[in-house]
C-alpha cells in the first residue's frame, strides 16, 4: 500500500515536473514570438534587402583616402575627448569610491546616498549622457569631454568599489590604532590598496571611451563622429569607410597600447626613476594638451550646470506624464530589441566558442587561432556605426538595432565562450572517453553540463548591457526608447527626454539587479 | 605600589545581533607602569575583546563596551573622536595577522606609527620628517630587519618579519603601552620564541608596560611575569608567575588533556 502512494506520488512528481517543464518552454516561444514581432523581425526582408548591405559596401568601396589629411584633426580631437575624460572621470569617481566604501565609511548614512548616486550614474547609457550634454552645451567637443567623464566616472566608480569591498580592512585598523584621523586612514591603508585595480580600470574605460568618443560626434559631441554624420548624409560612401576604418584602426591601436601598460603594471616592472619621470610628464602634457585645444570655458560650464538643473526641475516638477505610456511602450521594444539581438548573437557565436577553443575537440590549430581573432577584429566596430549601416541597408526602425546589436555582442560572447569552454575540467570528459562514448556523447554528458550554466550567465550579462545599448540605438533612427528621446531632442522637448530618463533608469536598475542575482544563482548552482 | 597606567573597572562587551554574545562579563583589573602581562585563554574566552576594547577598535565589530576604562587617568570609553585618537596614540596594537600594507614600502608600513606625530599635510603627502625617517630606520633595525630590505614591499616579508615590522610600528609611536593581540599565533615555534623575545626586551629596556594575549601555555610560561587567566568572558586567574601552580592552571584555563571543558 505504501508502495503504491509513493509510486503515485513520484509519478505525480514527474508529471508535475514535466507539466512545468513544458509550461515554461511554451512561454519561452511566447517570449520570442512577442519579442520577433516588437521588432518587426522577418526573416524574408533580411533576404530581400540583405542584398543591399553588401551593395552598400560596395559603393563605399575603394575607400577614399584623399580625404585623409582633413580627418587628422577630428582624429586627435577623438583622442584628446577620450583622454580628458576619462582623466575627470576618474577624478569624480575616487572620492565616490572612497565615500561608498563600508570599510571606510561605516555609517550607512553615508555610504547608502553614494553608493545610491553611483547606480543612478551607472544606468545612463553613453550616447544618452552624449545627448544631453549637447543639448546642454551646445555642439563641440566640450559636451563630449563633459559627457564622457560623466560615463567613465559611472564605470571606474562601479568597477572600482567593487575591489573596495574585497580589500583588506585589518590594516585599516592597524592604522587606526596608532591615533591617526580618517584621512590618514585612507591615504595609508585604503589608497595603497585600492590603486592598483583603480588604475587598472581607468586603462579600461579609457579603451572604452576611446569607442565611445570616435562615434559621439554622431550626436553632435565632437570627434570622428561629426564627420561620419556629414559623409552619411551627403552619402559620400567611400568616405564612410575611409571614417569607419579609421576608428577601427584607432581602436585596435589603442587597446593595444593599453594592453601594453597594463601588463607592465600587473607585473610591477620597476622602471628607472627618469623613465618613470618621463610617463608622468607624457600623461601630464597629455592632458593638458586636451585642456587647451578642446578650448572649455566656463560659460558653457555654466550653462550646462543650468540645464541640468533645469531637467531635474522639469523632472520633479511638472514630468511630462501625458508621455509616459509612449515612453513605457518603447523602452519595452527596446528591451525586446536587446533580447532578440542578444539570442542571435549568442546562436552566432555558440560554435565559434567552440571552435576557437581547442581543448576538446580536435580542430586544426590554424583553424582555432584564426577563429579566436573574429571576436577581437568584431568587437572594435562600434555598435553605433553598424547601426547606422544597416538603417542605410533597411531603414529606421528596430531591425538594424537588433542585427547591429546581434553582430557587436559577437566580439564578447565569442572571446568568453571559448575562454569559458577552454577552462573546464577535462577529468570528465577523460572518463567518458575511456568508457568508449563517441565524441557527440562526450559532448553532450561532460562538456555541455560544464558549459551551459556559464553560458547561460554570459548572456544574461550581455543582455544586461545591450539593454542599454538598445535603449539609445534609436538616437541614430534604429528604434526603442532612444527614438523617441530623438524626436524630443529636435523639438527641444525636455520635459519629454526627462519622462524617458524617468523610464530608462528605474527599467536598468531593475535588469542590473535581476541579472545580478540570477548569474549569481546559474554560477554558484 | 604606583598608580596604575590602566584600570578597567567593571567592563562588560556584548556583541549585538539575533543571538547577542557577552564577550565579556564585568571584569576587573589593574596594570602598573612597566608590567610585563600575559592574558591567557582558549580562543573565544574574551582576550582579543579585553585588548580590542582598551583602544575601542572592538567598536569595529560594533561591540557595546560598558563599564570604565583608565588610561593615563583618562576615562576611554568617554573620550571624544580626538580624544580618542590621542590615547590610540600612546598605546602600540600588535595584531595576529600584522595588519600590514602588502604593497606599500616597510619604511612607509612603519612610518605609519608616527603619523599622530606629524603634521597633518605633511602626511597626508607622504612627506615625513627626516627624524621620524631616522627613527623609522632604527626601529627596523632593532627588530631585526637590515637596512637594504627596508625599500622592500611589505608582501615580500615573511610572516615572521611582517610582525617584526608591526613591531616596529608600534615602537615609532613612542607608545606607553603595548597591547599585543596573538603576536605570534600565526608563526612556527622558533620565529614565536624570536619575537616574544623582542617583546621582552623592549620592555626590559624601556620599561613599556606589555600586554600579551597567548594561548599557547608553554609561551605563557615562559614569558609571563603576571598571568591572567580568562574563561568564558571572567577573570578567573590574576597572579605573579610564581604564585601559580602550573598544573592545576592549565587544567582550570584550558580544560583536560583530551580537550573537554
Amino acid at each position: 500500500m505504501a508502495q503504491w502512494t509513493e509510486r503515485a506520488r513520484l509519478s505525480g512528481e514527474v508529471w508535475l515536473r514535466r507539466f512545468g517543464f513544458s509550461l515554461g518552454l511554451l512561454l519561452l516561444l511566447a517570449l520570442y514570438g512577442w519579442a520577433l514581432r516588437g521588432v518587426e523581425f522577418d526573416l524574408s526582408s533580411i533576404f530581400k534587402y540583405g542584398g543591399k548591405f553588401f551593395e552598400l559596401l560596395g559603393r563605399m568601396y575603394p575607400p577614399d583616402f584623399s580625404a585623409l589629411p582633413q580627418l587628422v584633426r577630428p582624429l586627435l580631437q577623438t583622442i584628446q575627448m577620450a583622454t580628458l575624460g576619462t582623466f575627470l572621470g576618474a577624478l569624480m569617481a575616487l572620492p565616490l569610491v572612497v565615500f561608498g566604501s563600508q570599510l571606510v565609511v561605516r555609517s550607512a548614512l553615508i555610504y547608502w546616498p553614494v553608493r545610491a548616486f553611483m547606480n543612478i550614474l551607472r544606468t545612463i547609457p553613453d550616447l544618452l549622457y552624449a545627448v544631453l550634454f549637447v543639448a546642454a552645451m551646445g555642439f563641440g567637443p566640450a559636451a563630449g569631454v563633459g559627457a564622457l567623464s560623466f560615463f567613465a566616472c559611472a564605470i571606474i566608480a562601479k568597477l572600482t568599489s567593487e575591489s573596495a569591498d574585497n580589500i583588506n580592512p585589518k590594516p585599516i585598523e592597524a592604522v587606526e590604532a596608532v591615533g591617526a584621523n580618517k584621512l590618514q586612514v585612507i591615504r595609508y591603508a585604503v589608497l595603497p590598496q585600492l590603486i592598483p585595480s583603480f588604475i587598472d580600470h581607468v586603462i579600461y574605460v579609457f579603451e572604452l571611451n576611446v569607442r565611445v568618443s570616435a562615434v559621439m560626434g554622431y550626436v553632435g559631441a565632437g570627434g570622428m563622429g561629426m564627420q561620419l554624420t556629414t559623409a552619411m548624409e551627403w552619402r559620400n560612401y567611400p568616405q564612410v569607410l575611409t571614417i569607419a576604418l579609421l576608428i577601427f584602426a584607432l581602436v585596435i591601436i589603442i587597446d593595444m597600447i593599453a594592453n601594453r601598460i597594463r601588463d607592465a603594471f600587473v607585473q610591477g616592472i620597476k622602471l628607472h626613476p627618469v623613465v618613470r619621470w618621463l610617463e608622468w610628464g607624457i600623461l601630464a602634457g597629455l592632458i593638458v594638451w586636451s585642456f587647451i585645444s578642446l578650448e572649455v570655458d566656463l560659460t558653457r560650464l555654466r550653462r550646462g550646470f543650468g540645464y541640468f538643473s533645469n531637467l531635474v526641475w522639469a523632472i520633479t516638477t511638472e514630468p511630462a506624464t501625458e508621455y509616459l505610456g509612449l515612453a513605457i511602450q518603447r523602452m519595452v521594444q527596446s528591451l525586446q530589441i536587446a533580447l532578440v539581438g542578444t539570442t542571435l548573437s549568442f546562436l552566432l557565436s555558440f560554435p565559434l566558442g567552440f571552435l576557437a577553443s581547442r581543448r576538446y575537440v580536435g580542430i586544426p590549430v590554424a583553424l582555432a587561432v584564426s577563429m579566436k581573432q573574429i571576436p577581437n577584429i568584431i568587437r572594435a566596430f562600434p555598435e553605433l556605426i553598424l547601426a547606422i549601416f544597416f538603417i542605410a541597408t533597411f531603414g529606421p526602425g528596430p531591425l538594424p538595432g537588433v542585427l547591429a546589436i546581434a553582430i557587436h555582442s559577437i566580439g564578447m560572447l565569442g572571446k568568453f565562450n571559448a575562454e569559458i569552454v577552454e577552462k573546464i575540467r577535462k577529468e570528465p570528459v577523460e572518463a567518458l572517453q575511456s568508457s568508449g562514448a563517441s565524441r557527440l556523447q562526450v559532448f553532450r554528458y561532460a562538456v555541455l553540463p560544464q558549459v551551459l550554466p556559464e553560458f547561460l550567465a554570459l548572456f544574461i550579462y550581455r543582455f544586461e548591457i545591450n539593454v542599454r545599448a538598445a535603449s539609445v540605438l534609436g538616437i541614430v533612427g534604429a528604434g526603442g526608447i532612444g527614438s523617441l528621446i530623438n524626436e524630443a531632442q529636435s523639438y527641444r522637448a525636455w520635459d519629454i527626454v526627462g519622462i524617458c530618463l524617468v523610464v530608462i533608469i528605474p527599467t536598468v536598475m531593475a535588469i542590473d539587479f535581476l541579472s545580478a542575482r540570477i548569474r549569481k544563482k546559474l554560477i554558484e548552482g | 605600589m604606583a598608580t596604575p597606567i590602566l584600570r578597567v573597572h567593571n567592563l562588560t562587551v556584548i556583541y549585538p545581533g539575533v543571538h547577542p554574545v557577552k564577550a565579556l562579563d564585568n571584569v576587573n583589573l589593574e596594570i602598573y607602569p612597566g608590567e610585563f602581562v600575559v592574558v591567557a585563554g582558549v580562543s573565544g574566552s574574551g582576550k582579543s575583546t579585553l585588548l580590542r576594547a582598551i583602544n575601542r577598535l572592538a567598536e569595529n565589530d560594533h561591540a557595546r563596551i560598558e563599564g570604565e576604562i583608565y588610561f593615563d587617568g583618562i576615562n576611554v570609553l568617554k573620550a571624544s573622536r580626538r580624544q580618542l585618537r590621542e590615547i590610540r596614540s600612546h598605546i602600540g596594537f600588535i595584531f595576529q595577522e600584522y595588519n600590514v600594507v602588502e604593497r606599500l614600502p616597510v619604511l612607509t608600513n612603519t612610518l605609519v606609527g608616527s603619523l599622530a606625530q606629524v603634521g597633518f599635510l605633511r602626511s597626508l603627502l607622504g612627506r615625513f620628517p627626516k627624524e621620524q625617517i631616522e627613527r623609522a630606520h632604527r626601529a627596523l633595525v632593532r627588530v631585526g630587519i637590515p637596512q637594504h630590505r627596508h625599500g622592500d614591499r611589505a608582501a615580500r616579508l615573511s610572516g615572521g618579519q611582517k610582525q617584526r615590522v608591526g613591531i616596529a610600528r608600534a615602537l615609532l609611536q613612542r607608545p606607553k603601552l603595548i597591547l599585543a593581540d596573538e603576536p605570534v599565533a600565526s608563526l612556527d615555534p622558533i620565529t614565536a620564541n624570536v619575537v616574544m623575545n623582542i617583546f621582552k626586551k623592549i620592555n626590559e629596556d624601556e620599561g613599556i608596560t606589555t600586554i600579551v594575549n597567548l594561548h599557547d601555555p608553554v609561551l605563557t610560561f615562559k614569558y609571563g611575569k603576571r598571568i591572567i587567566g580568562l574563561k568564558g568572558g571572567r577573570i578567573i586567574y590574576d597572579k605573579p608567575i610564581s604564585a601559580i601552580n602550573r598544573e592545576t592552571f592549565e587544567e582550570d584555563i584550558y580544560g583536560t588533556v583530551d580537550g573537554e571543558g
